[in-house]
């Protein structure tokens, strides 16, 4: 069990009261966590959050349009075996050209490990249950080796998906799903001053109140996450913008808005 | 085990397994519920559901489910007690499920620390004690947004498209990639001499035209449409994909965008594409077929050209003589038999190929445009 305490002391991470409840119940039912949610919520800073606040190591798995399902697991350098056999190596032994990935260090770990499998949704449609016997099983087979691992003790798992792909039901069926919304205007602030060791209140509320604004205009192609707000209120500070002319003026728009149509969607409207 | 509730969700139109009631129960049984109504409320929804688009479903189902003990605005602390007790009431309860669900609102309404009653929402944090926060809401129906309500999914679309999939060996790039197999056969060939091999990557060659019908009847099946379209797109695979759109039935102007609007940057002749696009593309018409007669068979005036232009049936003999893998995919079930008010389906399916827009109907229809056997 992780308490709120506990979570939010490490980084500067504000963690929602139902997030961390099903953080929670993720553990207790040693099922995989299942984060969705905007850009920039912190699914991501989740997994670091609770990595942190358990005292245990993470590791990440970033996946790409381009990753399969066995290069967590492993991969075989075939390559290499045979340019080593080429000036005379060792090459009896296959285990050496055997390299884990990811998935793969989380089972063999001789520790509890938490595995952060970051943005799913990025790989093929076939990936999610290409994993299914290996999460299931928790274990793996390397067939060059004809070695079978088991997961020593069963990794804390965090998946965190943009949906830019809906995801396979068999897959969804073994995770605890949390939807990570959008933090609201007290949540932001708290945010923020998690991030800032000092700033100035005037400048915050008219920062915020601008920022909620902006999100909320009818049209907009990508709306300005928590990370685009932390690195504005950044250049305001930095500059010393009179908060007063914030809301008139929308000093340094473009750290905020980074298409061409929305900027100037919200300049008009202005 | 109050399973009740869990028929009760189900026949609310939540895809729960069996399954994921054992993890529930389980999850009871750990005590993740916290014995109080908000525990449960989260536990139910970390464990039963799989996307946020159900959350708002869930919800009302929830406090339609649990409003009438939540009247009041108090929150009874055992929840075993609670569910023995709503348990035997349950098919008036689902009767009343309208009645129950506005009561559950207005009793979500006056519980203090929920949003719009007025007193300032705790944050995370704040330490909210008891079973009332402010994101324990579920009558508020804060998920409404994120419903989707959709039968067929886009990625059962995107699995159908998978089927046009033709792989070969790419002979006009200059790309190649490393052929460990051939590459392992010559160094043994040479006695363990290397000799590198490679050879060009094998990609899919399909290019697909996507021809929608937009407008007028075709309103109805807006959604379906846009979900095969999205799929479409989302299919990296193709080698190329081109979307147009008419209205009703083809004449010598297709148009980039569902407007139908003759603008210069909007139109594409048809003559145009059958110069830009050899027969090898794959062409799918989506459209429900249904239209007066005379659209499709009278001639039609060409605005560009200020005469009298190919009837809709013409153009269409000529696209399929240029294109002869092309299908056509309707919304409306074929085996509706007898619906076909203008008898312009049975001509046009004379034509074209016509296939269901539906999953087996998508999946029978990219097979024959990948083989052209049925």
């Amino acid at each position: 069990m992780i308490r709120q305490s506990q979570l939010e002391t490490s980084q500067s991470y504000v963690a929602a009261e139902d997030l961390l409840k099903t953080v929670n119940i993720a553990l207790t039912l040693e099922k995989p966590l299942l984060v969705k949610g905007e850009p920039g919520t912190g699914k991501t800073m989740l997994a670091h959050a609770v990595a942190e606040s358990l005292g245990k190591e993470l590791l990440i798995w970033n996946i790409k349009s381009t990753t399969k399902a066995q290069d967590g697991l492993y991969t075989y350098d075939v390559v290499q075996r045979l340019y080593d056999s080429q000036f005379g190596g060792q090459v009896d032994d296959i285990g050496q050209y055997v390299h884990f990935g990811k998935l793969g260090e989380a089972f063999r770990s001789e520790d509890q490990v938490v595995l952060l499998i970051d943005e799913i949704d990025k790989a093929d449609l076939e990936f999610p249950n290409d994993l299914l016997w290996e999460m299931d099983q928790m274990e793996f087979y390397v067939q060059e080796t004809k070695e079978t691992f088991r997961a020593k003790h069963r990794p804390i798992v965090i998946i965190t998906s943009n949906a830019e792909k809906e995801l396979p039901d068999a897959f969804l069926r073994r995770c605890i799903f949390h939807y990570i919304e959008f933090p609201n205007r007290v949540q932001m602030r708290q945010i923020v001053h998690a991030h800032f060791d000092r700033i100035d209140e005037e400048l915050l509320q008219q920062a915020v109140s601008t920022f909620y604004n902006i999100r909320s205009t009818p049209g907009l192609m990508k709306k300005p996450s928590t990370s685009e707000l932390i690195d504005w209120l950044r250049a305001l500070t930095l500059d010393g913008i009179d908060p007063a002319v914030i809301q008139q003026e929308l000093p340094y728009l473009g750290v905020l808005l980074k298409k061409d149509k929305d900027f100037n969607l919200v300049k008009k409207g202005k | 085990m109050f399973l009740g509730f869990f028929y009760y969700l189900r026949e609310q139109g939540l895809k729960i397994s069996i399954g994921d009631w054992m993890v529930l129960l389980e999850g009871m049984e750990k005590g993740l519920h916290e014995s109080t109504v908000e525990g449960f409320y989260f536990l139910c929804r970390a464990v039963l559901l799989r996307d946020e688009s159900e959350f708002d479903l869930f919800d009302q189902a929830f406090s339609a489910y649990f409003g009438r003990v939540l009247e009041g605005g108090s929150l009874p602390q055992d929840l075993q007690a609670l569910l023995e007790k709503i348990d035997p009431s349950l098919p008036e309860n689902a009767k009343q499920q309208d009645a129950g669900r506005s009561d559950a609102m207005l009793a979500m309404d006056g519980i203090p620390g929920t949003p719009g009653s007025g007193k300032n929402a705790p944050g995370p944090g704040s330490g909210s004690t008891g079973g009332r926060t402010a994101i324990f809401a579920p009558g508020s129906r804060k998920f409404r947004d994120f419903r989707k309500d959709n039968t067929l999914d886009t990625r059962q679309f995107q699995m159908a498209f998978r089927v046009l999939r033709n792989l070969s060996a790419q002979l006009e790039t200059s790309e190649q990639e490393f052929d460990i197999d051939r590459t392992i056969d010559g160094t043994c060939r040479r006695g363990g001499m290397l000799d590198i091999q490679y050879r060009k990557p094998r990609k899919n060659t399909i290019r697909v035209i996507l021809l929608m019908d937009s407008g007028g009847s075709m309103r109805y099946f807006s959604r379906l449409c846009s979900e095969l379209f999205q799929a479409a797109t989302a299919s990296r695979h193709l080698r190329e994909l081109r979307t147009y759109y008419f209205h009703n039935i083809v004449y010598s102007l297709l148009y980039k965008d569902p407007t139908i609007e003759i603008r210069d940057d909007n139109c594409i002749s048809v003559d145009g594409l059958m110069t830009e696009c050899d027969e090898k593309y794959r062409v799918i018409f989506v459209g429900d077929a249904e239209m007066h007669p005379y659209e499709l068979e009278g001639t039609e005036y060409n605005f560009v050209d200020k005469k009298p232009g190919l009837p809709g049936s013409e153009t269409l003999r000529l696209l399929k003589r240029h294109f002869p893998h092309m299908i056509w995919l309707n919304p409306i079930p074929l085996h509706e038999e007898g619906y076909d008010p203008e008898g312009t389906r049975r001509t046009i399916a004379s034509i074209v190929d016509m296939y269901d827009l539906t999953l087996d109907g998508l999946e029978r229809g990219f097979r024959f445009l990948l083989s052209g056997k049925k």
